[in-house]
């Protein structure tokens, strides 16, 4: 329901995994393969010498004499990388909004305006609708941001045992009295939860 | 404006498939954790310059011993790379929630699994003549099981109990038979 950009997410995953996969694999063939070994070998001479090249290239500043630009360059990529990073995690969820119809253009005889709907009064009008029902125990009302348009999302929980299929006939009506009362639809997701925390749900369950 | 379909359309995917954010945010939260380790190191040896050149002589020290060393770079080689696969594995499936669609015109409507289970789980205790608490189900993505514990004494027609639960799991996609365990040890009749 939240506007989290799963493809973002996937590549990252896809990214980070290749590269731990990668070194992990080279570390096995030097481990294992003597060719890796003896390639290993000859390489890690010039790889320090190269470090150590760069190691020279000293900075003077600050009463510190030699400070090799190695040891400043690391410390400001890792900064970096840390804050992309910092940021992919800032934006997972979001999309969430407070309105289900928003700033709609109004003009009447009297007056001209915009109109801004709440989502408490839907929240409002179908716990009321439910409230009579002896299928489901609980509902709750939200609304965010899908492909640009406000959308409902209602969470009704079933009391136990009731078939799911039977409740939905209910919702409908319930919807139905909220479209007439709104005058206008908006897309209506609606999840039917046992209730528990399902955020860590596995493909099986038992009850 | 995108159309009230498109819209259904996109959400229904959407929550029926995970986001992949949980993964995303450990990943990233260790990354975050190493990196912030790397740099702090670098920055010690600029203030500590002694210790640069003790570090670089430790590790000539090291390449010394590389036949004691490799058995660890085995271990370490393999593990990194189990990890990697997994959290490759982790961005390529798909994900599937343990949710299903339910038809509907006006609305998308997605409902947990575990609400059909609770849902059979009443009606195989009613055809069997159980308590509630004597029969468990247990739905996976198309096929549903039934465990049963009869009361002490009676039998149980599981037969009635496949076809009771089989019919109503029917409307959800569920459409293998379900399989029904009943315990070998019953329970003292309420």
């Amino acid at each position: 329901m939240n506007s989290t950009n799963r493809v973002i997410n996937r590549i990252f995953l896809i990214l980070v995994g290749a590269i731990l996969l990668a070194i992990g694999l080279a570390a096995v063939a030097v481990a294992v393969l003597p060719g890796w070994d003896t390639m290993w070998r000859q390489a890690a001479p010039s790889i320090q010498d190269t470090i150590g090249r760069a190691r020279t290239v000293s900075l003077a500043f600050a009463g510190l004499s030699h400070v090799s630009w190695l040891l400043l360059a690391i410390p400001v990529a890792a900064a970096i990388l840390i804050a992309a990073l910092v940021v992919l995690i800032a934006r997972q969820g979001r999309g969430h909004v407070r309105f289900v119809v928003e700033r709609l253009a109004l003009s009447t005889a009297a007056a001209e305006g915009a109109l801004t709907v709440d989502v408490a009064i839907a929240d409002d009008v179908l716990r009321r609708a439910f409230a009579r029902s002896r299928l489901v125990t609980s509902v709750s009302v939200s609304a965010y941001r899908v492909k640009g348009r406000p959308t409902l999302k209602v969470t009704v929980t079933p009391r136990r045992g009731i078939e799911p299929a039977r409740v939905v006939p209910e919702l409908e009506r319930a919807l139905a009295e909220w479209d007439a009362l709104l005058g206008q639809r908006v897309p209506v997701f609606a999840h039917l939860t046992s209730g528990v925390r399902t955020a860590l749900a596995r493909p099986a369950r038992t009850v | 404006m995108s159309s009230e379909r498109s819209v259904h359309r996109r959400v229904l995917r959407r929550e029926t498939h995970s986001s992949r954010a949980g993964a995303a945010i450990t990943v990233a939260v260790c990354l975050i954790l190493l990196f912030a380790a790397v740099g702090a190191a670098c920055v010690y040896l600029v203030v500590h310059p002694a210790t640069a050149t003790a570090v670089q002589a430790g590790f000539s020290e090291l390449a010394r011993f590389r036949s004691a060393l490799r058995p660890g770079v085995l271990v370490g080689g393999v593990v990194t790379a189990l990890l990697g696969l997994i959290v490759i594995l982790l961005g390529v499936t798909p994900g599937r929630k343990a949710r299903r669609r339910l038809a509907s015109d006006r609305s998308a409507i997605v409902v947990d699994d575990k609400v059909i289970a609770n849902a059979l789980a009443a009606r195989a205790a009613s055809v069997a003549g159980v308590a509630p608490g004597q029969a468990k189900v247990i739905v996976g993505r198309r096929r549903v099981a039934v465990r049963l514990v009869p009361t002490s004494g009676t039998s149980l027609d599981t037969k009635a109990v496949a076809d009771a639960v089989a019919q109503n799991a029917d409307a959800y996609g569920l459409t293998r038979a379900p399989r029904v365990h009943v315990a070998e040890n019953g329970v003292v009749g309420s």
